[in-house]
């Protein structure tokens, strides 16, 4: 649980499957939003036994401040604690115990190494604390699917609750986000190495896509680090830290519920306003800087060995998420390459050169910028240039060629029938409105799909004249050690 | 009408409160009992000329079909020298073209109407799953019979896939989780087992279209078959539509297929279930030798056998095993290794109890399951031999001592609470209800479900703590630095209990 998108998970991008239909079926979201400015989306589906339910706050790993690289995602760990109610057995005691060891816990880190009078501390804390009692009211009543996902632009915390147990969520959800207790700080932040050891450090591929994406969006830019940090940062944050940032990420303007299931709006409102209305903006917070100018992202290339099948990534600058213009183009033509009818299987994978073990393509957009990128796995003995000079020579197809209508139709026809899929699953709309809604508003998703099926041949063709440019790319290239 | 009123006053008491007020603790909340029952199968279940059962859920909400049809053959009917042969020949008779329509047309199609077909198999069955949107839904069952029937199995599709299968056997020791799988499997099942089995360069060789042609010949059969269908359709008229193209597959007669058997290609081929003698395992402490910041083990031994899936042990490990590591993190591992400690990010357990009734169970030679009991999880090398000590004696103390009533009602109400996600939406009722057929679990299941896992006691747990963990057979692999691991805090703890460790041989 607790999961963060490290290698980064991207909003409503890449397979340019987001979307619905606008004239058949529709999301069917209501909305409505607190007098403390938090937005609710309530889909009304009667008849499911589970309510699917999201707490979304808009910002994560890129709101990060300078320094504390991570702290986006260690709050999001330590919302799990609890809070003066869940997690304590005598909140007063534990209360003052608590900010004495945040005292000895500071000058530890300041002097570099641990003494004795903290881990007596943490003893007699342990004694009063019961780390695992919000999981564990959960459990008790039946609701499943607990889990939080820190990504760039967005924290979300997922639930599935039984429908008549619904209120407990609201408790529970406005409990943490009124009054969070972050207890066990020190255990948590080796959690969240082993998360990044498993994630990043214990893949074949892992520390070099975090190194290209430090490359690739440059110095300072917020998107050059992934959600779980840097190793060096994260092991200096304080309590303190978590604080400050919790209140300046977390006020109530920030923070979108989205609730798919059996469950009323005036039922949704009366429990909203009951719940996370007492959610108030602190006097004199600090708040997110807004992103200033950001660095043009990069030009060139990283090379490397890696005990994985050679590959390469080619990326190029293009722009942040919209629901509109050459945002939705590129989406397409992210469509158009990929699937088995699509151009990369067609002519790298199974095609007569047989290059390629897989290739995929994706338009990443996120709110302060965007990609398209391109990804191929060698086959047999192909290197990394033998895959640039493939897709080179395909996407030179593409400019002198264009695109047919039956291309045009196929991706057309799987944008919306993938729009409808969408729909299936309770908590992946859930998850996808929440999104959206951190995006600009989640009819984004309606208005993509109008915009995507009306793509034509000449939008493609400019789109990839005018983006997919080789003096404007980033490439990383892997070769297979020994290979 | 002084019913109504009754009822009006005991659902507005709680306004009695000001509007705001919010209850002290979430023990102050009162709930409506759970309502979930699972549906009934009644009315679902429907059968073709040939005795194929099709499970229908119609769900009109979107404009999509779900069908799937599954097959009892997979990695469990390969003989030796087979390797993979199941999954190959799933997964080229939809690459590979089907009936009139080569590879490329194939993929255009089913592109074109925006439909996904997909076919795989794994150790006990192979799936073949149409989604589609209901307007072309008569292509898509056409296009589905016809990858079943008429696999094509392209010679340069296959040329392409047994190209990439080197690239993959090329690439087996790039992640430490395959090495492990591969390594721990090998430990616990001994190296005869099927299960211990693994692609390997002249399996791989053999992949050649007569031999594939061969397996679906032979193997793809409508006895045990089972299809699932759901969303916008009308029930009676898609059992119609599939009865035309699937009602009068029979599959080869028995006779035939011994012949094909004899003339099948070097090394003989699979007999409709693979008999083997279990091998012995390998119990102890295996480190395999890998620099890394990380350790990744599997701790544990085979699965179980009982005699029929109401059987009391049944229920009673099912608890057993969401106390040690249930979701959430209030099961007895999760809260040791990541609250208590902060050991690992994540512990992934499960332990596979298969149901064999007891007269077959005497003619497979076979006393433990195929399956598994295993317990995974990754932590930094100096901390596994740490790690893989607290989990043996968590181990220890389920055989030891009785579980506190309050663990087990946690426990018991989390597995409840899963049960509505087993049944949450036409696909998943659909699919949960077939896969009964599947497996030969009585639809009853579901609805004796609650109150069976009620009847369990701490006493029972204990019991089939005591029966299905075997502290004797456990088989710890480590795949890591091996110096670190051995050198790591608890190292000689873990010592005593399981011995010095070893070093694997990798293969």
């Amino acid at each position: 649980m607790r999961s963060a998108a490290v290698l980064a998970v991207l909003l409503l991008s890449g397979t340019a499957t987001a979307g619905f239909a606008t004239s058949e079926p529709d999301v069917g979201a209501a909305h409505f939003e607190l007098d403390n400015g938090m937005t609710f989306l309530v889909v009304e589906r009667p008849g499911r036994p589970l309510v699917a339910a999201v707490v979304a706050v808009r910002g994560g790993s890129a709101s990060d401040p300078a320094g504390r690289r991570g702290l986006t995602h260690l709050v999001e760990h330590l919302l799990f604690a609890g809070s003066r109610t869940i997690g304590t057995t005598d909140w007063e005691a534990e209360s003052r115990l608590l900010s004495r060891w945040e005292n000895l816990y500071e000058r530890s880190v300041r002097r570099g190494r641990t003494d004795r009078d903290l881990l007596r501390l943490e003893q007699r804390l342990e004694a009063l604390q019961q780390p695992g009692e919000f999981a564990g009211v959960y459990a008790w009543a039946g609701v499943v699917g607990v889990d939080a996902l820190t990504r760039h632009d967005l924290t979300t915390f997922h639930a599935l609750v039984p429908k008549e147990k619904i209120e407990l969520w609201f408790w529970m959800e406005s409990d943490r986000l009124h009054g969070p207790v972050f207890r066990g700080f020190r255990r948590e932040l080796q959690v969240v190495e082993q998360e990044r050891r498993q994630r990043i450090d214990s893949t074949p591929t892992g520390t070099w896509f975090e190194l290209f994406d430090a490359a690739y969006w440059g110095a300072g830019h917020p998107y050059a680090h992934t959600p779980g940090g840097e190793r060096r940062e994260v092991e200096r944050l304080l309590p303190s830290d978590a604080r400050s940032h919790f209140e300046a990420l977390y006020r109530p303007d920030r923070l979108i519920a989205v609730l798919v299931g059996d469950l009323s709006l005036p039922e949704a409102r009366k429990l909203g306003e009951r719940y996370f209305g007492r959610l108030q903006t602190s006097e004199g917070n600090s708040r997110i800087p807004e992103s200033k100018e950001t660095p043009a992202p990069a030009v060139g290339s990283l090379e490397g060995l890696c005990a994985c099948r050679s590959q390469v990534e080619i990326r190029y600058p293009t722009l942040p998420f919209a629901a509109a213009g050459d945002t939705v183009v590129l989406d397409f033509l992210a469509g158009l390459l990929n699937s088995r009818s699509g151009r990369l299987y067609r002519e790298l994978v199974a095609g007569e050169d047989r290059v390629a073990y897989a290739a995929s393509a994706e338009h990443a957009s996120r709110r302060l910028g965007g990609y398209f990128a391109v990804r191929i796995e060698a086959g047999g003995g192909a290197g990394p240039e033998d895959l640039t000079a493939a897709w080179d020579a395909l996407l030179d197809r593409v400019r002198s060629g264009g695109v047919d209508d039956a291309e045009l139709r196929r991706v057309r026809r799987q944008l919306t029938t993938d729009s409808w899929r969408q729909l299936e699953q309770d908590a992946g709309l859930a998850g996808r409105l929440a999104a959206a809604e951190a995006l600009g508003g989640w009819r984004q998703l309606t208005m993509w799909l109008d915009a995507a099926v009306s793509v034509d041949g000449d939008d493609l063709q400019r789109v990839v004249d005018r983006y997919l440019l080789a003096h404007e790319r980033a490439v990383l290239s892997l070769t297979r050690t020994g290979g | 009408m002084g019913r109504f009123f009754v009822l009006a006053v005991c659902v507005a008491a709680p306004a009695v409160l000001p509007a705001q007020a919010v209850p002290a603790h979430p023990a102050d909340l009162q709930f409506a009992p759970s309502l979930f029952e699972p549906p009934a199968v009644s009315g679902m279940r429907f059968e073709l000329r040939n005795g194929l059962p099709v499970y229908v859920v119609p769900d009109r909400s979107l404009p999509l079909v779900d069908i799937v049809l599954a097959l009892p053959v997979g990695d469990r009917n390969e003989v030796p020298g087979e390797e993979g042969m199941a999954s190959m020949t799933a997964a080229m008779a939809r690459r590979g073209g089907a009936g009139d329509m080569g590879p490329e047309e194939l993929d255009d199609t089913i592109d074109a109407l925006g439909a996904r077909v997909d076919s795989s198999s794994s150790w006990t069955r192979t799936v073949f799953v149409l989604d589609i949107g209901s307007e072309t839904l008569e292509r898509g069952l056409e296009i589905l019979a016809s990858i079943v029937f008429e696999p094509r199995f392209d010679e340069d599709r296959l040329a392409q896939a047994r190209d990439n299968l080197r690239v993959s056997l090329a690439a087996r020791e790039d992640e430490a989780y395959a090495v492990l799988d591969r390594e721990w499997q090998r430990l616990v099942h001994g190296p005869a087992s099927p299960r211990s089995r693994r692609l390997t360069e002249a399996s791989v060789a053999g992949f050649e279209r007569d031999a594939l042609a061969s397996f679906h010949r032979r193997l793809w059969r409508p006895d045990g078959a089972v299809i699932a269908a759901s969303g916008d359709v009308e029930p009676e008229l898609l059992v119609a539509r599939l009865d035309g193209l699937f009602g009068s597959w029979q599959g080869l007669p028995a006779s035939e297929t011994d012949a094909d058997r004899k003339a099948g290609p070097p090394g003989g081929s699979a007999a409709p279930e693979a008999v083997f003698e279990a091998a012995a395992a390998s119990p102890g402490w295996w480190t395999v030798d890998r620099p890394g910041p990380q350790a990744s083990m599997a701790l544990g031994h085979r699965g179980a056998v009982v005699d029929r899936w109401d059987a009391g042990d049944r229920w009673a490990l099912l608890l057993l095993m969401e106390i040690l590591d249930g979701p959430g993190s209030v099961s007895r591992l999760r809260s040791r290794l990541q609250l208590a400690e902060g050991l690992t990010y994540r512990v992934v357990t499960w332990f596979d109890l298969d149901v064999v009734a007891a007269e077959a169970r005497s003619e497979r030679s076979l006393n433990h399951g195929q399956g598994e009991f295993r317990i995974f999880l990754e932590t930094a090398p100096e901390s596994a031999a740490a790690a893989a000590a607290a989990v043996l004696e968590e181990l220890a103390r389920l055989r030891r001592e009785a579980v506190p009533e309050v663990e087990i009602a946690t426990a018991r109400r989390s597995l409840l609470a899963r049960l509505p996600l087993l049944f949450d939406r036409a696909e998943t009722i659909a699919g949960r209800f077939a896969e009964d057929e599947l497996l030969d679990r009585p639809h009853e299941y579901w609805s004796v479900y609650r109150g069976r896992l009620q009847a369990v006691s701490a006493a029972d747990i204990r019991r089939v703590a005591q029966r299905f963990i075997d502290p004797e057979g456990i088989v710890l692999a480590v795949v890591g630095d091996s110096e670190a691991v051995r050198a790591g805090r608890a190292a000689e703890e873990l010592r005593r209990v399981l011995g010095a460790p070893r070093l694997v041989e990798t293969q």
